[in-house]
């Protein structure tokens, strides 16, 4: 049989593969969807007793700070060279901040610790998609969300200006410190969940109600990444699920009891925006056929791709053209031609953060960047290679 | 919400359902799979802008979370696969599904090419269920798929490449 000929009949038959209707009733799958949304709607951010003390401890903390900062203890030390604004700076914005609400309340402020925590007292660096550790290192806590169609994992920095150090302090108050609504994003597969995170070991605990269940694989494989990006830079190689009477629990038909923590690497930098609200990186990784990307220039393309449906949008734009040179496995070099979207603005900013993100989970450690007819970018001089930042999605928390 | 729900369970569910068995094979998988997509959809159908058809949206939406799934499926294989050291002595151990009735009626060459399926890569097996089963356009696919129809075009010729390969194999066998 002739190659043509054969090819036609293998369609024809592809062609005839019957209708494969779904058995369970339309009203039966409604009422499991209602359910399950039911069950993962976001509720009512709130803190639970146990965090009570600690966080009106951490408050304490932070108000010592602004008393420190707006006496003027804490220098500024501003690093002309570094394109972000840095902790210092935020210290001051935050200082501007609140000498506008000098005349709350305090006890009132107390009262309304809830809403707060989520308002006032934790903002991002005024529209800067990434952070640098200034001369003085502060902790750095990654947390983890989801956008609303549950697709894709985004990672978020909590910068801690008045940080114990501790970190279970932080990633036992997400829902406190990540406002749904503000992002765009979900965080409801955290709901109810406690972390037991020791010092100096490998192995954390998820601790969760007796009724936690991960309903199917999508948010399995969401709760998987989210472990890996909050945890993996904290050393943890092992995530054990427990209920509170410490039994081991299976959440899910794959018989879900403990995740392997792995860093999460080779991704490419895209923009994460619902509506009008904020915008945030959001990493992609290639689809599984072919996961993770194997080469940065894959992952340069994809940040070429919109994905309207999901609220994603390219970083570069899909007609730049551009060269690179891998051969140096410290520094990506990366020359773009001239394009009308290039200039001092906002857009170019973002590429040249996504750039620095999608770079830096490739390992490299600076980018040498050049743009045709464009020198400098909020704040970002291409006449010298740029290094990768430290975290993404920055949260400064005062 | 349920009106949402009727609408699009309406106009799209046996597509979408049986796009999602063909990928998975599995009755039981399909069916949590797709109660996951309506749950995506529903959660996020205010924010749908409507700059790609509600259609694409929807497979775009079943796609992911598909891909979910078998990343989850292979993590665990990986898993097994550390137990026993090698990936044969886990293919040996690979369940092979009973055919569907739906497919047993039908002839042997048929039967053969839907077993065959699963030896393609993902993206071929994306392309020939939504080319040739579903039968959508390429555009439609390419949307779908998030690919410029180039592409897909692409794909479509070295998946059927592939399958008369594989035919070719079998025979001689």
């Amino acid at each position: 049989m002739d190659q043509e000929k054969q090819a036609y009949e293998i369609q024809n038959n592809l062609n005839q593969m019957p209708k494969i209707k779904d058995r369970q009733s339309k009203d039966l799958l409604f009422q499991k969807v209602e359910n399950r949304l039911d069950n993962n709607l976001p509720q009512q951010q709130k803190i639970s007793a146990k965090w009570f003390l600690p966080t009106v401890a951490t408050v304490f903390i932070m108000v010592l700070l602004l008393i420190i900062v707006q006496t003027g203890l804490i220098n500024d030390n501003h690093n002309a060279d570094q394109p972000v604004r840095q902790l210092e700076d935020n210290q001051f914005t935050v200082t501007e901040d609140n000498s506008g609400s000098e005349n709350l309340d305090n006890d009132q402020a107390v009262e309304n610790f809830d809403e707060s925590l989520s308002t006032e007292e934790f903002d991002q660096p005024d529209d800067s998609l990434i952070f640098y550790h200034n001369e003085t290192e502060v902790p750095l806590f990654t947390i983890a969300a989801v956008d609303l169609q549950n697709m894709y994992t985004i990672p978020i920095t909590l910068v801690s200006t008045s940080s114990t150090g501790d970190p279970n302090d932080y990633y036992n108050r997400i829902s406190t410190i990540i406002d749904e609504e503000m992002y765009g994003v979900s965080i409801g597969l955290l709901e109810g969940i406690t972390f037991e995170i020791p010092d100096g070991e490998e192995v954390l605990r998820m601790i969760v109600p007796e009724d936690y269940h991960v309903n199917g694989s999508s948010n399995a494989e969401r709760l998987q990444e989210m472990a890996n990006f909050m945890f993996a830079d904290l050393q943890m190689a092992l995530m054990v699920i427990e209920t509170e009477a410490g039994e081991s629990i299976e959440l899910d038909p794959f018989g879900l009891s403990e995740l392997e923590i792995n860093p999460v690497r080779h991704l490419a930098y895209k923009i994460y925006q619902v509506d009008n609200l904020q915008r945030l990186l959001i990493p992609i990784q290639a689809d599984f056929s072919s996961a993770p990307f194997f080469t940065i220039d894959e992952a340069l393309i994809e940040m070429q791709q919109d994905q309207a449906e999901f609220n994603i949008t390219a970083t570069i734009p899909s007609d730049a053209t551009f060269s690179y040179d891998t051969s140096n496995s410290e520094q990506l070099t990366l020359d773009f031609d001239s394009h009308y979207q290039f200039g001092d603005n906002v857009a170019t900013k973002e590429m040249i953060e996504a750039i620095l993100m999608t770079a830096k989970s490739f390992d490299y450690t600076e980018v040498d960047l050049s743009i045709e007819g464009v020198d400098n970018v909020a704040g970002f001089d291409l006449s010298h290679p740029l290094t990768v930042p430290d975290a993404v999605n920055p949260v400064i928390l005062h | 919400m349920k009106t949402t729900f009727d609408s699009l369970y309406e106009q799209y569910h046996d597509d979408l359902f049986q796009y999602i068995f063909y990928l998975v094979k599995e009755r039981q998988a399909a069916e949590d799979i797709v109660q996951d997509v309506y749950i995506k959809v529903l959660k996020s159908y205010q924010h749908f802008r409507g700059e790609s058809s509600e259609k694409t949206w929807l497979f775009s939406i079943a796609r992911h979370t598909t891909m979910d799934y078998f990343r989850k499926q292979q993590r665990q294989r990986n898993k097994l696969a550390s137990f026993f050291n090698k990936d044969q002595d886990l293919e040996q151990l690979k369940d092979r599904d009973a055919l569907p009735e739906e497919i047993v009626v039908l002839n042997d060459q048929i039967q053969q090419i839907y077993r065959l399926l699963d030896q393609c890569t993902l993206d071929q097996k994306h392309v020939l269920i939504l080319r040739y089963i579903q039968s959508l356009s390429i555009h439609e696919t390419a949307q779908i798929l998030e690919w410029s129809e180039s592409k897909v075009k692409t794909t479509q010729h070295r998946a059927i490449k592939k399958l008369q390969q594989l035919l070719q194999v079998e025979k001689k066998g």
